[in-house]
């Protein structure tokens, strides 16, 4: 397994993966022991992690230590997390105050499980410490506590999220503010390999379910769909459409990840509203479900009119919760046309716990009576906010359909979904001379859906082909599906990851390409049949999204929308038919994923591939990952019965996504088969957005501050982490900012090593640019990093923060330290001094005491004018010069010329200038190394 | 096995089939009497969305000096989608008359079948081509007048049924010999 690169590069980022520690200082770990056969679980995560260093599990205090025991976990491990704090010295008063991160004492959105289990008080030993937990801090208290007494805490996981945390303290003790300390424990949870050893013999979870034939009988089952339970892809259920072919109306369930699926038969008999008795149905078709984090999951289809008294019924049942195999009830919802089918149905439960309707399943379908209906029916599996699923076991509890369309017309193909705020979206397809897919939404918080009133006026995603005037044909045979039901088939899904597409709505739809042939599928039922053709125009998938509601308008799809596949692509034919596309977002992480059929590897449009990929919004559509096909054989249906509607692949394929995992589902009829249901894990990188490191330094002509200014320039590197589930291969990234931010990039590109599982890594090459003169400041800007893998791309915003003051001008340049050029040096003598006494003269000592010195000393003797007004004399001694050893001081006697004594002996005579006679010595030493010192020193003169 | 509702000109019997319900009163009529012959629909039922045409015919069953029978179309089949701009139905402005004292055209809403110094057993038609015209029950009132004066009113329904796809029994399914 290759080594993440080191993060030497990202110097200072302290904050992720920077300071290497070394491997002897990683904290006890019994894991260890083992070091010298295989490497342990929790080795096997540090490595794909690619984080070199260990968090320390030790923090000292000024009154003693702070212990996380241990501070690297595996996560989903369900291990303990101690806190302890034990003094080495008596604390009279002394609180240790910890912040746990938010997330460890929160439950998840999805589940409602909780992350960790943090205890309310922990253990002591010893009298006067007090251990506890209020919300997220945890609060070590010590009152005349002794040295030796210690307080703990412990923190169960139970599901927290693979990553780093940083747990802020602080310690203080009264009165004593230089006691006082802060500082950041780290932990870090890392994502479990799920590899195993080589030659260990265990089976690889990931090639379970790779193209994998999920009915596996010898029925022709088609249409098929699936569901997992959130966040728990172990768990999910295939649902097929059998043809009427005998054998009853099934599901396949899985609790294993694939390993083994059971088959469940769903009870004809039914639970219809207000009745006494159950009713005959007669179960064939159009499979829908739907699952709660719980691990409840509903199955459904179409029961047709069976006789008198046994009317055409959308039907629901209920696999329960965790891991319930056998279908429970058959509730046969509401219908109010008497004759009239029921048909197409959809469901989805809304699994947003801050929803208004938390727990509310919406199943929508079409009402056909003459002219055609989308009708909603609804039912509480939290009534009065408590999860009880039992409740929708009950024909009588689901609401009386209501039309969502506002009156009749030619609508089919609904389907619902329900956004993070409880906002139900639903699209059809209008095949009347409309010929668009259309779709309404109702806001429960604010209407009651339940009620037509609650519905307002549609809306236009967009304008299907009308080549030849004409809007796509109800029924269109095609080579690859002769029976006739290629279709637009429109879908939706709302982004409820909480990330930054949170609430983006999804829309998926298939259409024919202008200019694709010259002919175009027709099958009018009353006319002779139109029996497929190469000439004919070829279908092309599309998706649209948009934030925060229905995406599109009254466009032709290709304006509106982004093709899932583009004809050639990838070394594919020219000409393809696409269709029956599905879409999935992956609400643990965001990661939306679409399927489709395809005929781009056979060049007669006769047989198909399924194809998977990944759809990211960027700018002005969508990034698109690699196509990646997870059936290994062509499927062929393209000698079944024309133009009666044969099933065929049926009305449309699935996929569902949980956990950084795609679960494609569709209908397959390879070689040697009589036509089934399969299914396929894609695993796959997800790059998001992790520390990032903004250098305005003076090295790169900044000022340091970490704000971006206005002409300032910058570096900016920036971690990606990858919380999927495949390595993050060929990456590389290219920075964008808007065109109003003032931007400018000198190195806006840059790769980055690859990213193992779990593991960040930053940019190989440092982005660089600076800030405009005149650009807005004072806001964070936000950049998109566009990031291309091998298989994913990936759109990671990016906010550097902006000021409006202009860069501080750099300080300068630090004076070199000072050198010491002065010596020690005295020049010292008696004051006053006669040196007119008999070879007195002038004496001063010299000494240099650290090193040795030559010394100039010069003396200068000023006289009084004996005029009052006269001018002062200033009379030169002769000067000497010493050597002066280093710590031995000399004595200089400056003797006084005959001319010179007597004009100081006038001067000391008079009375008026006998006290202004002096005499100033200044001396000059000089050290080896040249340095310098002068003194000077002003003597009196006396007689 | 073909399905019965795919056979040609099966009418009635192939939209409630296409539709999965059976019609709960029996089809609209598609005879209607008048005092100097017929009008007649080729379908009172067809299947939303399948280009289906429906022929109104007049045939006269005396001689008429002159007598004209107007038939209104529904509004919106002269008009185009708001959403798109695709015609809900192909109409000519002209039918098709069996000789120069029998004509049919239209003018807006309405559709003339005109009879001048007519025979017995002339007749007139006038062709509707769906071009998706939504699915649901549309009226179309009709008078016949002979001279100044109005003789008959009448209101012909056609039913346009929404489309279910229809489910095959398992030998339906099964591939065609070739």
């Amino acid at each position: 397994m290759k080594l993440a690169r080191p993060l030497a590069a990202i110097g200072t980022l302290a904050l992720a993966l920077a300071a290497a520690a070394p491997a002897a200082a990683l904290p006890d770990d019994p894991d260890r022991e083992q070091a010298a056969g295989n490497p342990t679980p929790l080795e096997q995560a540090r490595e794909e992690s690619g984080i070199q260093d260990a968090p320390r599990s030790r923090y000292d205090l000024p009154a003693g230590v702070l212990r996380l025991t241990p501070s690297e976990l595996l996560a989903a491990n369900q291990q303990d997390l101690d806190f302890s704090v034990t003094l080495d010295r008596d604390v009279a008063d002394g609180v240790l105050e910890l912040t746990l991160p938010s997330t460890w004492v929160g439950r998840s959105g999805v589940s409602e499980l909780r992350y960790g289990r943090v205890a309310e008080t922990g253990r002591v030993s010893g009298a006067g410490v007090e251990a506890g937990r209020g919300g997220r801090v945890v609060r070590f208290a010590f009152s005349g506590a002794v040295k030796g007494a210690s307080g703990s805490l412990k923190v169960a996981d139970e599901g927290i999220p693979a990553g780093r945390y940083e747990l802020p303290y602080h310690w203080s003790e009264a009165g004593s503010a230089a006691n006082s300390t802060e500082g950041k424990a780290t932990a870090i949870f890392y994502a479990p390999v799920r590899e195993q050893a080589e030659g260990a013999g265990a089976r690889d979870w990931r090639y379970l379910l790779r193209d994998t034939n999920v009915t596996n009988d010898t029925v022709t089952e088609s249409e098929t769909f699936g569901t997992a339970v959130p966040g728990n892809r172990q768990r999910f259920i295939v649902g097929v459409n059998n043809n009427n072919a005998g054998g009853g109306y099934n599901a396949w369930i899985t609790n294993n990840g694939g390993t083994s699926f059971t088959k469940a038969p769903v009870s004809p008999s039914l639970d219809a509203p207000a009745e006494s008795g159950p009713e005959a149905g007669d179960l064939c078709c159009d499979p829908m479900s739907a699952a709660d984090a719980a691990g409840n999951l509903w199955y459904g289809g179409v029961s047709k009119a069976n006789g008198a008294g046994n009317p055409s019924r959308i039907v629901v049942t209920r696999l329960a919760a965790p891991a319930g195999v056998a279908f429970g009830t058959t509730v046969g919802l509401r219908e109010r046309t008497g004759t009239g089918a029921q048909d197409k149905p959809m469901m989805t439960i809304d699994n947003s716990p801050s929803s208004p309707a938390f727990g509310r399943l919406y199943v929508v379908w079409d009402e056909v009576l003459g002219g055609i209906d989308i009708v909603m029916s609804q039912c509480d599996t939290r009534p009065g906010g408590v999860l009880n699923a039992a409740n929708c076991d009950n024909a009588d509890n689901w609401t009386a359909p209501i039309d969502v369309t506002p009156g009749t017309g030619s609508y089919i193909y609904a389907d619902v979904a329900v956004g993070p705020d409880g906002k139900v979206y639903v699209v059809w397809w209008d095949y009347s001379a409309t010929n668009a897919i259309r779709g309404d939404a109702c806001e429960p918080a604010s209407q009651n859906c339940a009620s037509a009133a609650g519905w307002g006026t549609p809306q236009t995603i967009a304008t299907l082909d009308a080549t030849s005037g004409t809007p796509i044909s109800f029924a269109c045979p095609i080579l690859a599906q002769p029976g006739g039901r290629a279709s637009p088939s429109p879908q939706v899904d709302v982004d409820r990851s909480g990330g930054s597409n949170n609430g983006r709505v999804y829309v998926t739809w298939g259409d024919l390409r202008a200019g694709s042939g010259t002919t175009k599928c027709n099958n009018p039922p009353s006319n002779p049949a139109q029996p497929p053709a190469a000439t004919h125009l070829s279908w092309d998938t599309f998706v649209a999204s948009a934030s925060g509601g229905l995406p599109g308008s009254a466009d032709p799809s290709p304006s509106v929308a982004t093709r899932l596949l583009t004809d050639g692509e990838a070394g594919g034919q020219a000409n393809s038919d696409d269709w029956f596309a599905w879409l999935a977002v992956d609400q643990t992480n965001g990661q939306a994923w679409a399927d489709f059929y395809s005929t781009r590897e056979d060049a007669e449009r006769k047989t198909t591939q399924f194809y998977v990929r990944s759809v990211t919004p960027g700018p002005g559509g969508h990034l698109l990952g690699a196509l990646r096909r997870v059936s290994s054989a062509p499927s062929n249906y393209s000698a079944f019965a024309c133009c009666g509607f044969g099933n065929d692949y049926g009305d449309y394929a699935s996929i569902d996504a949980t956990q950084g995992v795609a679960l494609p589902v569709w209908s397959d009829k390879r070689a040697g088969i009589a036509g089934e249901a399969f299914v396929d894990t894609v695993l796959s990188p997800f790059l998001a957005p992790d520390a990032q490191m903004l250098d305005d330094s003076r090295a790169v002509g900044g000022d340091g501050d970490g704000v971006l200014e206005r002409t300032e320039p910058f570096r900016l590197t920036k971690l990606l982490r990858n919380s999927g589930t495949a390595a993050a291969t060929g990456v590389t990234s290219t920075l964008t900012a808007p065109a109003t931010a003032g931007l400018t990039f000198t190195q806006a590109s840059s790769s980055y090593p690859d990213i193992a599982v779990g593991a960040a890594q930053g940019n190989a090459t440092a982005f660089t640019g600076s800030m405009a003169a005149d650009a807005p400041c004072g806001s964070p800007v936000t950049m998109s990093l566009q990031v291309t893998t091998a298989t994913e791309p990936a759109l990671v915003p990016v906010s550097i923060p902006t000021g409006c003051d202009p860069p501080t001008p750099p300080p300068a340049p630090p004076m070199p330290p000072p050198v010491d050029s002065s010596i020690v040096f005295w020049l010292k003598g008696a004051s006053p001094q006669r040196p007119l006494r008999k070879r007195a003269g002038i004496v001063v000592t010299l000494s240099c005491p650290q090193a040795s010195c030559r010394a100039t000393v010069k003396g200068t003797v000023t006289v009084p004018a004996r005029a009052r007004r006269g001018k002062a004399k200033k009379i030169s001694l002769r000067s000497a010069k010493v050597v002066l050893a280093k710590g031995r001081p000399a004595k200089r006697r400056f003797t006084v010329s005959k001319k010179l004594r007597g004009q100081i002996m006038r001067a000391l005579r008079s009375k008026r200038t006998r006290s202004n006679v002096k005499a100033l010595m200044t001396a000059t030493a000089v050290d080896a190394a040249g340095n310098k010192a002068t003194k000077k020193l002003t003597i009196k003169v006396r007689r | 096995m073909r399905p019965r509702f795919l056979i040609a000109g099966a009418g009635c019997a192939a939209a409630a089939a296409w539709s999965g319900q059976a019609p709960a009163a029996g089809p609209p009529p598609t005879r209607f009497a008048l005092p100097a012959g017929v009008l007649r629909l080729s379908d009172s039922e067809v299947p939303a969305s399948s280009s289906a045409k429906i022929t109104f015919s007049v045939r006269l069953d005396r001689a008429v000096k002159d007598g004209r029978l107007a038939l209104t179309l529904p509004r919106l089949w002269i008009q185009r989608s708001p959403v798109s701009g695709v015609p809900y139905a192909k109409l000519p402005v002209h039918g098709r008359g069996s000789s120069g004292r029998a004509k049919a055209s239209r003018a807006a809403r309405v559709v003339s079948f005109a009879f001048m110094l007519a025979r017995d057993g002339d007749s007139a038609r006038f062709d509707v081509r769906d071009n998706g015209i939504p699915a649901g029950t549309y009226r179309l009132p009709f008078s016949w007048r002979e001279g100044a004066t109005i003789r008959v009113r009448g209101t012909s329904r056609v039913v346009f049924y929404g489309g279910q796809r229809p489910r095959l029994t398992a030998g339906a399914a099964a591939p065609r010999r070739r």
